[in-house]
């Protein structure tokens, strides 16, 4: 093992207005390994990658390359350093190609300054073939998938070649499939002898990949271990101080009657046939593996899909979803996994976020009774633990998860009858997580229904009275509640769905 | 078993044609351009005449220039409202300032293109550095412009020399010198604009400036550097100008700063996407001019131009809003 690591921060320190999102804190990156942050949302992770990217200036502390004190003032410095860095928001130009996003900033030159774009086309397919993704160099990015659009900042992270790849939250928008290409890409670059620093809230990839482990506590690093001397609990109890969940968190009143039922409910090459019915106080999953479907039940049944067949009835009424609206009005809210842009006006602060569409039901004679609003939205406000609990906030400033608890807080004050959730729980902190959950059998428990669409086994286990598997735009499965188990699930995700291969899917 | 296959994709040439069908922000100008030109000629028969439609393209020119001028500015995610300053300024100038020699033309033409660029670097230092909204911004300063060249010249006045005036507005091979000129700083603004890197760094920052910044662009600098092409040009048009009228005219630039903004977006391109280039500005002035043109072959006022202008900005507003609409559908 070397003496001393090649990537040393000492003592940073950042401040916000009225935030110390940081305070002297040491972390270090040795080459040739995994490093993984992990933290609650709003921790500090971001932050701190953003000042060794360059994106911020730190108050206080030093950073040191190779032994070297640096000064990382642009982003173009930490990249001429050697570091790229995949943030957590994703930073492509939409209007762009793929290729013009990967080369942006440091294109290969050709003459007279122009890009010489042969190059940039080429390189870039050899590196999204290493990634492991389809998309083409001349796709325009606005075209992509967001699963695509994360392996294309991959992708560019790699274009440099650089000597440390920090990556925030890169899982977040794949699925199992894509996460485990992801883990075995970022094994291979650790073995080329690069430092890898990686972020991620799930606990289990974290000790997949990783050799070293800093937890993070509001702004301050609480320890940092090698992975092979932690367990789970311990992590979890580092970063919340409170133990690791894993029990079933059952609903308190019996399935009643149905409050959403969609017959042969289809979207044109989306899916098809669909049949499915969510009942008072149930939360139903529908799960498959990415693009059977799924996804797209929830997007049409918010009215931003048109519906190609079939019916959906409400509180046993027949209702046309046309457009978002309708959808609202029939009582069905819907949260979309790409929270913060199709969820959030990120200048306006938290208060106006989560009060926006429910302004009818506090109104009186076209004025907002303000202080009942406030009293809602401060509800919502500690019941998701949002960080700072402040309403004045700028969503904009929120770390990652807490902008994502915002969106979610914002349809919950709509009190709908049957919410649609996709990927409740991507993004968001363990803490956090049980209270989404909580929120969601509050839910169920006051006679309403739950439909979501998750790729995480592990919380569709916990959570779902009953689970739906889609495959190839078609429900070609349903489990009760009480007999989940993650063999089954995955066998029936791809498509092996004869009742005798359950038995037989734990033999490897 | 799905056998991978390579990401290698062949594209025919229907099938690029469609790509750029799809994608080029200033495909609706072009089909707008043809589909009058084609209707003028068919109820106008002197609108077809090769002398009027020689004579439409000279008059395109000045346009043209503050158009592609205005372009930079506008695919760097700014407005730059003082084109029409600069560019009356640079009238004033070469009518108090040139002498009939070759050198004081050259002189004082390289010395009025300087001025311009100057005034858009200042422009860009303003707006990039101390952050605050170009619209404003140069709305300000483009007034105070005004101010300064009526100050020097209170009503048209002056001469720019005779064989300037030639010079600049002669023909070689029967092409308008002006034509050819403009032709050029189009291609040649075409390519910085797609095919540079700067080019490139300049509309990302005009698409998104934080995700430029993350990528290690020196937004700033691009910026500026954004501003100083648009007065450089601001200021080449208002040279051409100066050499068409004969004279100084500290109003003459007037409607520019509206107009070459009503070109650029009516040429697709768009304040906040990075897409848009400059052949859709130069085909937005001279739909505007061609419009300009049959209108007073019809005897229709000046007033109505001016509605009219207006109506045309609102729709390719309102057109690029809608066409970006439609594709995110899709
Ligand atoms: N630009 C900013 N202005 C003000 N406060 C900020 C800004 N950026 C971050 N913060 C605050 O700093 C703290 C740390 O945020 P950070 O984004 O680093 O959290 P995180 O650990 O990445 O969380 P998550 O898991 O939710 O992404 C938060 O309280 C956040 O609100
Ligand atoms: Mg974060």
């Amino acid at each position: 093992m070397t003496a001393s690591p090649f990537l040393e921060m000492k003592g940073i320190t950042k401040r916000f207005p009225g935030v110390v999102a940081l305070q002297e804190v040491d972390f270090a990156c040795r080459l040739g390994s995994v490093h993984a942050l992990v933290g609650e949302n709003g921790a500090g992770k971001s932050t701190l990658i953003k000042v060794l990217g360059g994106v911020y200036q730190p108050d206080a502390g030093e950073i040191r390359l190779d032994g070297r004190a640096v000064q990382i003032n642009h982003p173009d410095r930490a990249a001429r350093l050697g570091i790229s860095v995949i943030h957590q928001e994703l930073n492509l130009i939409p209007a762009f190609t793929v290729a013009q996003n990967i080369f942006l900033g440091h294109e290969p030159r050709g003459p007279l300054g122009s890009v010489d774009r042969r190059r940039a086309e080429e390189e870039a397919r050899r590196l999204l073939d290493l990634v492991g993704v389809e998309v083409d160099p001349d796709d325009l990015v606005s075209e992509l998938s967001l699963a695509q659009k994360q392996m294309v900042e991959i992708a560019r992270a790699l274009s440099r070649d650089s000597k440390v790849i920090v990556m925030d939250e890169p899982t977040a928008a794949l699925n199992g499939n894509e996460v485990r290409k992801l883990l075995e890409l970022i094994r291979q670059l650790a073995q080329q002898g690069r430092g890898i620093i990686f972020i991620s809230h799930r606990l289990e990839e974290v000790f997949e990949v990783s050799q070293e482990i800093t937890v993070l506590r509001d702004g301050r690093v609480v320890a940092t271990r090698p992975a092979a001397e932690c367990s789970m609990e311990l992590v979890v109890r580092l970063m919340t101080g409170k133990e690791h969940a894993t029990f079933r968190i059952p609903g308190r009143r019996p399935p009643g009657k149905a409050i959403l039922e969609l017959r042969a409910f289809s979207s044109g090459r989306y899916f098809q046939g669909v049949n499915l019915c969510v009942r008072e106080g149930e939360i139903v999953g529908l799960i498959g593996l990415e693009g059977q479907g799924q996804r797209e039940v929830l997007r049409a049944l918010s009215g931003a899909l048109p519906i190609t067949g079939g019916q959906v009835l409400v509180d046993g009424r027949p209702c046309k979803i046309a457009a978002p609206r309708d959808a609202i009005r029939s009582g069905l809210a819907f949260v979309p996994e790409e929270r913060k842009s199709e969820g959030l006006c990120l200048v306006r602060d938290v208060l106006e976020n989560i009060a926006l569409p429910t302004l009818r039901e506090r109104q009186l004679g076209g004025f907002v009774r303000r202080r009942e609003e406030r009293r809602v939205v401060r509800r919502l406000v500690e019941m998701l633990r949002i960080q700072p609990p402040s309403l004045a906030q700028r969503t904009h400033n929120l770390s990652g998860g807490n902008q994502q608890k915002v969106v979610i807080a914002k349809w919950l004050a709509a009190r709908p009858r049957v919410l649609l959730f996709s990927e409740p729980t991507r993004g968001v902190d363990v803490g956090a997580k049980e209270e989404i959950y909580q929120l969601m059998r509050q839910v169920t428990d006051q006679g309403g229904g739950v439909l979501m669409v998750s790729g995480d086994l592990g919380e569709v286990m916990r959570l779902c009275d009953r689970v739906l598997v889609m495959f190839e735009g078609r429900v070609v499965k349903e489990f009760p509640g009480d007999r989940l188990e993650r063999q089954a699930l995955m066998a029936a995700q791809w498509g092996m769905m004869r009742p005798r291969e359950e038995g037989a899917a734990d033999v490897p | 078993m799905k056998a991978k296959r390579p990401a290698v994709r062949v594209h025919s040439r229907g099938e690029r044609f469609r790509r750029w069908l799809r994608r080029d922000p200033a495909v609706p100008i072009y089909l707008i351009v043809l589909v009058t030109l084609a209707v003028a000629s068919l109820v106008a028969p002197t609108f077809r005449q090769p002398v009027n439609l020689v004579n439409v393209l000279v008059q395109s020119v000045a346009l043209g220039l503050a158009g592609t001028a205005q372009t930079f500015a506008i695919l760097a995610g700014d407005v730059d409202l003082t084109v029409g300053g600069i560019i009356s300024l640079a009238t004033v100038a070469a009518a108090k300032a040139m002498a009939d020699t070759p050198q004081s033309m050259f002189l004082v033409s390289a010395l009025i293109l300087l001025g311009g660029g100057v005034l858009g670097l200042i422009n860009g230092f303003i707006i990039s550095r101390v952050k605050v909204e170009s619209m404003i911004i140069t709305l300000a300063i483009n007034a105070a412009l005004f101010g300064v060249a009526l100050h020097f010249m209170p009503y048209p006045s002056g001469m720019v020399p005779y064989r300037f005036m030639t010079a600049v507005t002669g023909q070689v091979g029967g092409v308008p010198l002006p034509v050819l000129g403009w032709g050029i700083i189009v291609v040649a603004s075409w390519y910085v604009l797609n095919r540079t890197r700067f080019g490139v760094h300049l509309r990302a920052v005009g698409a998104d400036p934080e995700v430029a910044f993350r990528a290690g662009i020196k937004v700033e600098r691009v910026k500026m550097a954004a501003h100083t092409a648009t007065g450089l040009l601001a200021a080449l048009a208002g040279l051409f100008l100066a050499a068409r009228m004969g004279s100084g005219d500290a109003t003459a630039g007037g409607t520019f700063g509206l107009d070459s903004m009503t070109a650029t977006i009516a040429g697709g391109a768009n304040f906040s996407s990075g897409v848009g280039n400059v052949t859709g500005t130069a085909a937005g002035a001279f739909l505007i001019v061609v419009l300009g043109n049959i209108f007073n072959q019809m005897g229709i006022s000046t007033y109505y131009q001016t509605l009219f202008k207006g109506a045309l900005l609102v729709m390719a507003v309102a057109g690029g809003a809608i066409r970006k609409r439609w594709q995110e559908k899709k």
